[in-house]
């Protein structure tokens, strides 16, 4: 009976999944986006309630098509740290939205 | 609920009045209980135009977020006849729910392996796959009084309307997060009700059952900072079913 008992903890304990979501314990994120034409970038972190708690400023706009990086600090506009819980970075091209990451923050 | 609803027509034996094998017409003796107490199981179809938009951003990330459409609910209700004879007040409480969530396409083959080797325990306290977990629930309070439009000595048909008090919650959880979202609002609710006269005996206690269908206005902003006025909208058509001890 004990043996059953330990293999069911172990295995169960076991990260057996590859989350579709990147999980953020750390104090920064750097964030990769891309786009294929040239436009106006809105870059937004929205919390679970779809509120927008940091807005990002590309490093032109309108963006050249190209690969580029967004350094978050894990702080809302206020500079207050965010709380734990799952956050939504929007890239926004012309008013339309063309990506959405999901990250879990948490400490 | 179902269960309990489909043993008590098994189980209920109507309650014939004293002259009712006698060939003159039926008497008019089943007049209905004027004080009911009993429990409802509810369905009803929310709008939660938020819940379903959040489900939408969290399907442009790339996962197969599953939100509910059907609300279940169930709760405690009293109807009693006030002194105009056309005049019935149904007071109610209650709880709602509806869920949604992202699941993980889990290896059905670990799953067995891992339930095989365990025993069978897995099978019984296993993971559940669900990696977001969404649960929106709803506590509510009711009055409505209703109008009795018709007044049979089986049935009676009635229409009515009145306030609703409700408090809710919702709750998102992932692998290592949980997020929780809390307020209450006023609403309202209209509907139309059909409610057994005649009474049946089950145990010794007389029974009687009741329908409704109506619309009901629940739409709760949450409270929090960081809800950014959130909704969550219960509101929409509902349909229930309710089990009665009459007095």
């Amino acid at each position: 009976m004990v043996f059953p008992l330990i293999v069911f903890f172990v295995l169960s304990g076991c990260d057996l999944t590859d989350y579709p979501f990147e999980e953020v314990t750390s104090d920064s994120l750097t964030i990769v986006w891309s786009i294929d034409t040239v436009g106006t970038v809105e870059l937004l972190m929205l919390n679970c309630y779809m509120k927008t708690i940091m807005a990002f400023e590309p490093e032109s706009n309108p963006c050249p098509a190209g690969e580029y990086n967004s350094f978050w600090n894990m702080q809302d506009s206020l500079d207050n740290r965010v709380p734990d819980g799952l956050y939504y970075f929007r890239l926004i091209l012309d008013n339309s939205v063309i990506d959405t990451q999901l990250f879990e923050v948490y400490q | 609920m179902t269960a309990l609803i489909l043993a008590l027509n098994l189980l209920a034996q109507p309650v014939l009045p004293p002259d009712s094998l006698s060939p003159s017409p039926p008497a008019e003796t089943f007049s209905g209980p004027a004080f009911r107490i009993g429990t409802f199981f509810m369905a009803s179809i929310p709008g939660m135009d938020d819940e379903k938009d959040f489900a939408e951003m969290t399907n442009d990330a790339g996962l197969d977020f599953s939100l509910g459409t059907i609300a279940w609910g169930g709760g405690i209700e009293m109807l009693v006849d006030a002194i105009p004879s056309k005049l019935r007040i149904r007071s109610s409480v209650g709880i709602s729910r509806i869920q949604g969530a992202y699941s993980d396409n889990y290896d059905p083959l670990s799953y067995i392996l891992i339930g095989i080797a365990t025993g069978g325990i897995a099978f019984l306290f296993g993971d559940t796959q669900e990696i977001i977990d969404l649960d929106d629930q709803e506590l509510f309070f009711e009055l409505e009084a209703y109008y009795i439009i018709l007044d049979g000595n089986a049935f009676s048909f009635s229409a009515g309307i009145g306030p609703t008090y409700c408090s809710v919650r919702r709750e998102l959880d992932s692998p290592n997060t949980s997020t929780l979202g809390t307020g209450s609002s006023f609403g309202f609710v209209t509907s139309l009700r059909i409610d057994q006269e005649s009474t049946f005996r089950l145990a010794c206690l007389p029974v009687n059952f009741g329908l409704e269908a109506g619309y009901r206005s629940s739409k709760v902003t949450l409270s929090e900072a960081e809800a950014n006025e959130f909704t969550v909208d219960f509101s929409g058509p509902f349909a229930k079913v309710g089990t009665y001890i009459g007095f």
